[in-house]
């Protein structure tokens, strides 16, 4: 059964065709890995889901929902969480505080409740125990309450992580989450992944550039190429799609 | 400074407020009592600038709304000051909503300029309305009933103040008047001072820092931008107008030249300079820059508007921070000492970014 399902979405940016009816589904637990040289459209994707972007042409649908009928801040509370590809923490908040920001949607307390302070107390310590326990999982206890920024680049891109799972999601959606890491990073998180998903049973929609690690954990790679799909399968198929080869080579990258 | 430490300082400085009412002069009493009532809007002005990112040159128009609001319905109407007080605030938060809107859609320096243009056209509202608000001359509480010059109040149509009293102590207090204005001030402050705390620590007050920082993430977090900040705008001229009901049950008067662009600064410079994102910040903030009027001589009080600009140039070149940031880094680094050089890089928790000091914790 598929959980989220793009359908012929457009998207045009001035001249620019970002997306051009661009269609595929994401089977429900499993690791889809969505890949394409600089400029497919990629993170263009990731905003049209996020409800960051306004598709001009398309159908979006996840877990029987209509996407494009809501709005952007109603997203996270249907369970699909993201990381960005350039980072977004929120400099003025401690690392656990970031994540915690993460639980936003699945907490509750608007602000006479969090003025009076009586009601909002329990949930706050809750969600803060929740953070701290993802934290330590990532191993990032030890900067709990540092300020997010001016840590080193990998730290923060494992506390971007923290916060999309603290939405406890039922989609990740992640966007190179391996650039910048160094080459034992860059396998431990693959693993990383996989447990998540293992342990938390949800979906991922991985954008990467990163070669080995989507081959080494993707169940199902969608490739990309100037807005369009031009190729959807198993790795190992898509692996040897002479129209894959064609675009990374035709790119040089 | 932990926890602990932080309550008993707290109580220590609400005993040392209690007492010295006790003993000072009225002059004196009476200055702390405008300490307050800037402390108060100021802190309205730190949660929209400081913690939401929203800049307001406007806040003085807000406190004036407030002001005006009580003035009128006490003298006009013959409303109890508590009554005028929620009537004022739930105004204040109504128009500030208004202005909120709008602001959705321009932020940083054009939010600016439009605040700034709320500022100077307050005065000009109050002067054209002025069968309703005493015009350029402003309306006046009379301390006793018959006191005034009868005769004149009644060529200027301002017979109906007569009569009325102003903010006066209850008898069973055994209080005089300024004790009684400053002690009523202190519970209020303390009041909004708490409820503020407590909506910065928590899940709402996280969003308001996302959106300052990185509008998307919080968006994509589930926040509701919009709402936020327009329900923060109106708070925060809410507070400005808790500021403008003690201005005018202090001062017993409001005249339009009270609520001008120069307010508005002097709100803005106590705010950056006790630390715009702090809680205890807009109280420093208003100390000192109550203490700066007062050393000014009363003649020469432009001068004052200029050294608010200055210290606001200074204080955005040298310590963005404010007082409170300042002593964060200070306390972080002995900290950074103290711990034998271990790598906690807490200095970075002051930010550097002017409208986005270190946020309070
Ligand atoms: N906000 C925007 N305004 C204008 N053009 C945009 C915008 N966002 C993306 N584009 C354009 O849309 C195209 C797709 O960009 P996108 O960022 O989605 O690519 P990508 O596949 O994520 O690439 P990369 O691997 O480099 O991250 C590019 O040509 C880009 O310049
Ligand atoms: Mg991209």
């Amino acid at each position: 059964m598929s959980l989220l399902e793009v359908d012929g979405i457009g998207v045009r940016f001035g001249g620019v065709v970002a997306l051009d009816g661009l269609s595929f589904s994401i089977a429900d637990g499993e690791i889809c890995a969505l890949i394409g040289p600089n400029g497919a459209g990629k993170t263009t994707l990731f905003n049209v889901i996020s409800r960051l972007y306004e598709p001009s042409e398309g159908d979006l649908r996840y877990a029987g929902e209509d996407l494009l009928r809501l709005p952007a801040h109603a997203i996270a509370g249907l369970g699909i969480a993201r990381t960005f590809q350039n980072l977004a923490l929120v400099p003025g908040l401690s690392v656990v505080e970031n994540v915690m920001i993460g639980a936003h949607a699945r907490s509750e307390g608007g602000f006479l409740a969090c003025t009076l302070g009586f009601p909002a107390r329990r949930t706050e310590r809750r969600v803060r125990d929740d953070a701290l326990e993802l934290l330590d999982g990532l191993g990032l206890a030890a900067v709990a309450d540092h300020s997010a920024a001016g840590l080193p680049y990998g730290t923060l891109k494992r506390i971007e992580l923290a916060r999309a799972l603290a939405a406890r999601p039922r989609l990740l959606m992640l966007d190179e989450p391996a650039s910048g890491l160094t080459h034992g990073e860059v396998t431990e998180l693959g693993d990383t992944i996989r447990r998540i998903r293992d342990d938390h049973d949800l979906t991922v929609l991985l954008v990467e550039h990163h070669m080995g690690m989507v081959m080494g954990i993707s169940e199902h790679v969608v490739v990309m190429e100037f807005g369009r799909k031009i190729a959807d399968g198993d790795p190992s198929s898509v692996a040897q799609d002479p129209k894959v080869i064609q675009a990374y080579l035709g790119t040089g990258s | 400074m932990n926890t602990r430490v932080r309550w008993a300082l707290f109580v220590a400085v609400l005993v040392v407020a209690a007492v010295i009412p006790q003993i000072a002069a009225t002059g004196t009493v009476n200055r702390m009592s405008e300490i307050l009532w800037v402390a108060v809007a100021a802190l309205g002005l730190s949660l929209l600038t400081g913690f939401n990112g929203q800049i307001s040159l406007g806040h003085g128009a807000f406190l004036g709304l407030g002001a005006y609001t009580t003035m009128i319905l006490t003298v006009d109407y013959g409303v109890p000051f508590a009554a005028a007080g929620l009537v004022a605030v739930a105004l204040a938060f109504v128009v500030g909503v208004a202005v909120g809107l709008p602001a959705l859609r321009i932020t940083g320096v054009y939010l600016a300029l439009v605040t700034l243009g709320l500022a100077t056209l307050f005065p000009q509202i109050v002067v054209r309305f002025g069968t309703i608000t005493g015009g350029s001359v402003g309306r006046q509480l009379l301390p006793r009933p018959g006191y005034g010059d009868s005769e004149l109040l009644d060529r200027i149509g301002q017979r109906k103040f007569l009569g009325q009293a102003g903010f006066r102590a209850p008898a069973w207090t055994g209080l005089a008047d300024d004790q009684w204005r400053f002690y009523v001030f202190l519970v209020i402050a303390v009041v909004a001072f708490l409820l503020v705390r407590n909506l910065t620590r928590s899940r709402v007050g996280r969003g308001l820092v996302a959106i300052r920082d990185n509008e998307t993430a919080a968006e994509v977090a589930g926040v509701r931008v919009d709402r936020y900040k327009v329900v923060t705008f109106g708070l925060s001229a809410s507070l400005a107008a808790v500021g403008g009901w003690m201005f005018a049950v202090l001062n017993n008067q409001v005249s339009p030249t009270s609520f001008t662009i120069a307010l508005s600064i002097t709100l803005l410079v106590a705010a950056v300079l006790g630390g715009a994102a702090s809680i205890v910040g807009p109280l420093l903030g208003a100390a000192i820059v109550v203490s700066i009027r007062e050393a000014v001589p009363a003649d020469s009080q432009r001068f004052s508007q200029v050294a608010f600009g200055a210290v606001l140039i200074i204080v955005m070149l040298v310590a963005p921070g404010g007082v409170v940031g300042l002593y964060r880094t200070i306390e972080a680094r002995l900290r950074r000492r103290g711990a034998g050089g271990a790598s906690n890089d807490a200095a970075t928790s002051t930010s550097t970014r002017p409208d986005v000091p270190g946020v309070s914790r």
